[in-house]
C-alpha cells in the first residue's frame, strides 16, 4: 500500500481488505452472495447487485426544486424532497420496468462501509450501458462511507428495460487515500465519523454555511432590484 | 328493481372496488396472508351479488326475493367488517424486512395455519384466531368463496404488533411470544402434581370473597379455570419466546411492558408482569455458562431483574393487591388472580421445561443457546459498533447468514452496552444525542435483517 501514484486495488487486494481482522480497516461489502462471481481474479473491481427498494418520480405539485428563499433564517432547506418520490419495494423474483427516459433511484443490495484509507468509484456495467441504462451519476464514494449506495438510474435507450433485484448492475473500483506526504491516511482515528445515506431521498442540496451565504447573496440581489 | 336491492347492489360494487384496491397494495415481504383474506372477502361479495342476481329473476316470488336481498345486505355488512382484519397489514407501518424472517419462525415452529402480520397504533402485541370456515358452506356460496375458504388454513392467525413509532426492531423479539400462543396447545403440561396447590389457591380465594360478601358459585369455578388456562398459556408463550430469542426476549418483553406503562399487568388474562420478569430472569441465570454470565464476560453487563424495566410495578402483599385489583377487574377476578399467583409460580418451571422439550423435538435449530450468544457477540458486536450490520459470518470458510435471533440479540447487547459509543451515519462534529444513535442502530439492524434474509434465500437456491 501507499506510494505517491494513483493506485487502484486489484481483486486480490480487495479480497484481503474484505477479510481484514481489524474492524476499523476492514472493507465491508455485504452480503457477497457469490464471491467468485463478484470478485473475479485478474480484475480490479467488485460487482454489486441491484437492491430491493426503488424511489420513482411521479407527477407532483413541485415547481422548481432547490429554490432558496432569502428570508428564511435557519439553515434548513425550504422543501423536503420526500413528496417527490413514490417508494416501491421489489422482492427477489419480482421485477421493475424502467421505461425510456424514466428516472428512478435504486440501492445496491450490498451494504458498503469504507475504511478511512479507501475511497471508491461506482461505475455502471458496460452491458447495461449498451442497453442505454445509466446507473450512477454521483460516482465518488468517500472514505468512511457507510450505507447502501444510492444509484440514479436513467434509461437513455428507446426500449423499456426489466430490472430484477439481485442482478449485478455496477462495479466498484477502490483507490487508496494518502495524506499530503503520500502515506496512507490514518486508519484508526477514533474521531473519524462515518458518513453516508440512511435513506435514498436527498435531504439537502447545500451545506449549512453555503446555504447561509447563498441566502445573503439572494437577499442582496433582491434588495438591489428594488432600489 | 326495488330501492333496497339497488342500494345493496351499489354497496357491494363499492366494496368490490375497495377490495380490488387493497389487493393492489404491497404487503410486507409480499406475504400471502392478507391476499388470501382479501380473496375470501371477495368471495363473500361474489356470493352476495349472486343472491341479488337471483332476486332480480323474473317471476321469482316476492317474499323470497326480499329474503335474498336481506341476506345479501348481511353478507355485504359482514364483508365490510372483515376488512378491518387486514387494516395495518400493508407496508406503511410494518417494515418490509421483518415479515419474511417472522415467516421462517412460523414455518420452523410447525405452524400450518394461514397467518398475517399487521400493525396498529396501540402498544400491543397480540395473536388473534379467526375461524370463519363456515362461510364456504353457506347456501349458494360461489366457487370463488368456496375456493378462497379452502385456500385458508383455518383458523387464520393474525399477529398484531405496534405501528411504526413503537415498532422498534429489538422489541420485535416479543413476536416470539405471540407465535408461542399459536403452538400453546402443543406444549403439554401435566398439572397433576400441582392439583393440591391449585386447590389451596381456590380455597383461599373463596375465603377472601366470602369475607368481602361474595358467596362462591359454580360460575366462579368456571372463571377460575379460564384464568388458570389463560395464565398457563401466557407462561407457555413466554417460555417459547425465551427459547427462541434468549436474553433478547427478556429485554424486549420487559422493555415493552415498561414503555407501555402497564403497572402490575395483572389481570384475568395475564399473570403479574413482575412474576413473568422474575421467571425469565431466572432462566437467564441458569446453566453453565448462563446467558447472564456470557453477557457479563463479553460486555461487562451485569443484568438485574429490573435492569430495563424499573417501573414495572411489583406485587403488593396479597390483601393490598386484592384491594387494588378489586376496583379495576372486579372482586372475583381479583381474589382468584391474587391467590393463584403462588400456584402458577410453582408450575412455571414445568411449563418452561415442557416448552423446551417441544421446541427441541420440533425444531432444535430454533433454540437459542448461551453458546450461540457467545459466538454472536464475538462475531458481530464490535463490528456493529463500527457500523457493520450483523448480516453474515464466516463459518468453515463459508459465509453464512445471521438468524433473526442473532440480529436481535446483538442489537439488544449493543443497545444496552454500547449505545453511548455508537456512531451515527450522519454528521460531522459534535456528539450526536443518544436518540439519534439508537435510531442509527435500529436502521442498521433492519438492514441486517433484510440482507441476511437475502443471503438465506440465495443459498436456498444453491
Amino acid at each position: 500500500m501507499g506510494g505517491t501514484g494513483v493506485t487502484v486495488l486489484s481483486t486480490e487486494a480487495i479480497r484481503e481488505r474484505l477479510f481484514s481482522e481489524k474492524p476499523q480497516s476492514r472493507l465491508v461489502v455485504s452480503p457477497l452472495l457469490d464471491v467468485a462471481d463478484q470478485l473475479k481474479p485478474g480484475q480490479a473491481s467488485i460487482d454489486v447487485r441491484l437492491g430491493f427498494e426503488f424511489c420513482l418520480v411521479g407527477p407532483s405539485a413541485y415547481g422548481a426544486l432547490g429554490s432558496i428563499r432569502a428570508e428564511e433564517e435557519n439553515n434548513v432547506e425550504e422543501e423536503s424532497f420526500d413528496g417527490l418520490y413514490r417508494r416501491q419495494y421489489v422482492p427477489f423474483g419480482a421485477c421493475i420496468v424502467i421505461h425510456p427516459h424514466q428516472f428512478m433511484l435504486a440501492q445496491t443490495l450490498e451494504y458498503i462501509r469504507l475504511p478511512s484509507d479507501l475511497m471508491a468509484y461506482v461505475v455502471g456495467r458496460s452491458t447495461w450501458g449498451r442497453l442505454g441504462l445509466i446507473v450512477a451519476t454521483a460516482v465518488g464514494i468517500h472514505p468512511n462511507f457507510a450505507g447502501s449506495l444510492t444509484l440514479e438510474l436513467r434509461n437513455l435507450g428507446e426500449t423499456p428495460l426489466t430490472l430484477y433485484p439481485g442482478q449485478t448492475i455496477a462495479q466498484l473500483f477502490f483507490h487508496n487515500v494518502v495524506d499530503q506526504h503520500g502515506k496512507p491516511s490514518a486508519q484508526t482515528n477514533p474521531q473519524a465519523q462515518y458518513t453516508g445515506a440512511v435513506d435514498m431521498v436527498p435531504k439537502r442540496l447545500s451545506s449549512g454555511p453555503t446555504l447561509d451565504k447563498l441566502r445573503k447573496l439572494i437577499k442582496r440581489f433582491e434588495d438591489r432590484l428594488q432600489t | 328493481m326495488s330501492a333496497n336491492l339497488q342500494a345493496c347492489s351499489f354497496l357491494l360494487g363499492r366494496l368490490d372496488r375497495e377490495v380490488a384496491k387493497l389487493k393492489a397494495l404491497t404487503f410486507p415481504g409480499h406475504h400471502t396472508g392478507p391476499r388470501k383474506w382479501l380473496s375470501f372477502i371477495a368471495g363473500i361479495l361474489d356470493t352476495a351479488k349472486s343472491y341479488l342476481a337471483q332476486a332480480e329473476t323474473q317471476g321469482f316470488p316476492a317474499a323470497e326475493s326480499e329474503r335474498l336481498v336481506r341476506e345479501a345486505e348481511r353478507l355485504g355488512d359482514n364483508a365490510y367488517q372483515l376488512l378491518t382484519f387486514v387494516a395495518g397489514t400493508d407496508a406503511t407501518q410494518i417494515p418490509h424486512q421483518v415479515v419474511a424472517p417472522f415467516q421462517r419462525w412460523v414455518e420452523a415452529l410447525g405452524i400450518k395455519e394461514t397467518i398475517f402480520f399487521r400493525a396498529e397504533h396501540l402498544p400491543n402485541y397480540e395473536l388473534a384466531w379467526i375461524d370463519l370456515r363456515h362461510y364456504g358452506l353457506i347456501n349458494g356460496a360461489t366457487k370463488s368463496l368456496q375456493d378462497a375458504t379452502l385456500a385458508i388454513d383455518w383458523p387464520a392467525l393474525r399477529v398484531s404488533v405496534p405501528g411504526h413509532a413503537m415498532g422498534l426492531l429489538p422489541h420485535f423479539a416479543v413476536v416470539g411470544h405471540e407465535l408461542g400462543h399459536a403452538i400453546q396447545d402443543q406444549v403439554k403440561v401435566d398439572l397433576t402434581p400441582f392439583t393440591q396447590g391449585i386447590g389451596d389457591a381456590i380455597t383461599r380465594a373463596m375465603a377472601r370473597l366470602n369475607a368481602d360478601g361474595v358467596t362462591w358459585a359454580h360460575e366462579h369455578s368456571i372463571r377460575t379455570g379460564e384464568i388458570l388456562k389463560a395464565w398457563l398459556n401466557e407462561l407457555k408463550s413466554d417460555a417459547v419466546g425465551h427459547y427462541l430469542v434468549g436474553p433478547a426476549f427478556f429485554f424486549a418483553l420487559c422493555g415493552f411492558l415498561e414503555l407501555s406503562g402497564r403497572g402490575s399487568g395483572m389481570s384475568g388474562s395475564h399473570p403479574p408482569s413482575d412474576l413473568r420478569r422474575e421467571l425469565l430472569f431466572q432462566k437467564l441465570n441458569e446453566g453453565t455458562p448462563s446467558f447472564a454470565a456470557i453477557l457479563a464476560t463479553k460486555t461487562g453487563l451485569l443484568i438485574t431483574e429490573d435492569f430495563n424495566s424499573p417501573n414495572i410495578a411489583r406485587r403488593l402483599p396479597d390483601t393490598q393487591m386484592y384491594e387494588e385489583l378489586r376496583d379495576r377487574i372486579g372482586k372475583v377476578d381479583a381474589a382468584v388472580t391474587v391467590e393463584l399467583t403462588s400456584a402458577i409460580a410453582a408450575i412455571a418451571p414445568t411449563i418452561f421445561h415442557a416448552a423446551q422439550v417441544h421446541l427441541q423435538a420440533t425444531s432444535p435449530d430454533l433454540v437459542y443457546t448461551p453458546t450461540q450468544l457467545s459466538a454472536d457477540l464475538d462475531r458481530h458486536l464490535d463490528l456493529l459498533c463500527h457500523l457493520v450490520p450483523p448480516v453474515e459470518f464466516m463459518n468453515a470458510g463459508q459465509l453464512r447468514p445471521a438468524t433473526l435471533s442473532t440480529i436481535i440479540n446483538v442489537g439488544w447487547t449493543a443497545l444496552l452496552t454500547k449505545v453511548d459509543q455508537f456512531p451515527t451515519i450522519r454528521g460531522f462534529g459534535g456528539s450526536p444525542p443518544i436518540a439519534a444513535r439508537m435510531e442509527s442502530l435500529h436502521e442498521l439492524l433492519l438492514k441486517a435483517v433484510e440482507l441476511a434474509e437475502a443471503r438465506q434465500l440465495w443459498e436456498e437456491l444453491a
